[in-house]
């Protein structure tokens, strides 16, 4: 009896010891895009008050999930919509402000700007093998888009090829395309899956906003199934995580 | 007589804990006060969790979150 309370003493002092929960679940991919976003936009000086909140909420979801082993996901869920409302009100904040600075008149005309022409990566259009499940397709494969590991946020490299390919497409007004997203072989498959649609459908809306009619873009994601590369090594796995235009 | 001693200092050590979430989450609102920067808004809100689950008596996720809330007001700075 005595050992009992010993062992019961000792579990109630290592209990204290408590850790963080880590952020890098699948659960929680969306609301980490959204808090990058925020904070891509500034929002650490324009919003502080809303990205602190998104971030307490993916921290305090990511406990949920962890304490519920992927059950009864509610509460983590209702943490997870408020982190989110927060992560793109924050975001907003900060874009509308910027456009309120930009549209206030200078004192002085600004010097013109000096623009250093940098070879930036074209969209090319180039045939893809047969095994990769679509044939006889052109492709327009978009190098240079990339993705950092997990995330499904564009960096403004990727915005400046896009932009080439959003030429493309107001060229040739008669194609179809769909965005095709491909991720490297790490993790499970099925979240590759999922955060290749996710990176799909990032492309497909950054398209639309550029003035591609939504009727002619569709996004999919594969995820690790069509590999261009090697999974071993980083080199091939940067090269894995990718995302083609494919012309229907 | 010593299953008692032993319950009682059981309980006396999580009423202590608790107590001490209590007071820590005071000092940390008083360094914070007045500053409206990220780092001051993370420690607001997680002192804010902290306390939740101070509420729900999981003391261990309680102190978890009140150490992170302490790093990030130790971090905000004078306004």
């Amino acid at each position: 009896m005595k050992k009992t309370f010993i062992i019961l003493a000792c579990a109630s002092l290592s209990a204290c010891a408590g850790h963080l929960p880590t952020t890098d679940k699948g659960e929680l991919s969306e609301l980490r895009s959204a808090i990058q976003d925020a904070k891509d936009a500034g929002a650490e000086k324009c919003a502080p008050e809303a990205l602190a909140k998104a971030e307490a909420k993916q921290l305090y979801a990511a406990h949920e999930i962890d304490e519920h082993g992927g059950y009864n996901m509610s509460e983590a869920d209702e943490l997870i919509a408020s982190g989110l409302k927060a992560a793109k009100a924050a975001k907003e904040k900060c874009t509308a402000s910027q456009a309120v600075a930009q549209a206030k008149p200078q004192k002085k005309p600004a010097p013109a700007p000096v623009v250093k022409t940098k070879p930036v990566p074209v969209a090319t259009p180039v045939i893809v093998k047969p095994s990769r499940g679509y044939t006889d397709s052109e492709v327009i494969d978009l190098k240079g888009i990339n993705f950092d590991s997990n995330k499904a946020t564009l960096t403004a490299s990727s915005q400046e090829t896009l932009n080439h390919a959003v030429s493309v497409l107001k060229e040739r007004q008669d194609i179809k395309v769909e965005v095709a997203a491909h991720t490297d072989s790490g993790g499970k498959a099925s979240y590759n899956e999922y955060l290749s649609g996710l990176r799909a459908n990032t492309v497909k809306d950054y398209l639309i906003s550029h003035g591609i009619d939504a009727s002619r873009v569709t996004a999919k994601g594969y995820g690790e199934a069509y590999p261009i590369a090697d999974n071993k090594t980083r080199a091939g796995k940067a090269k894995n995580r990718r995302v083609e235009l494919i012309v229907k | 007589m010593k299953k008692i001693l032993l319950l009682v200092a059981i309980f006396s050590s999580a009423n202590m804990a608790w107590a001490d979430i209590e007071s820590r989450a005071n000092a940390v609102h008083v360094s914070v006060e007045g500053k409206h920067n990220y780092h001051a808004a993370m420690a607001r809100e997680l002192v804010s969790i902290a306390e939740e689950e101070k509420g729900q008596h999981e003391v261990s996720v309680a102190n978890a979150f009140m150490a992170e809330a302490e790093k990030h007001a130790s971090m905000a700075g004078d306004k």
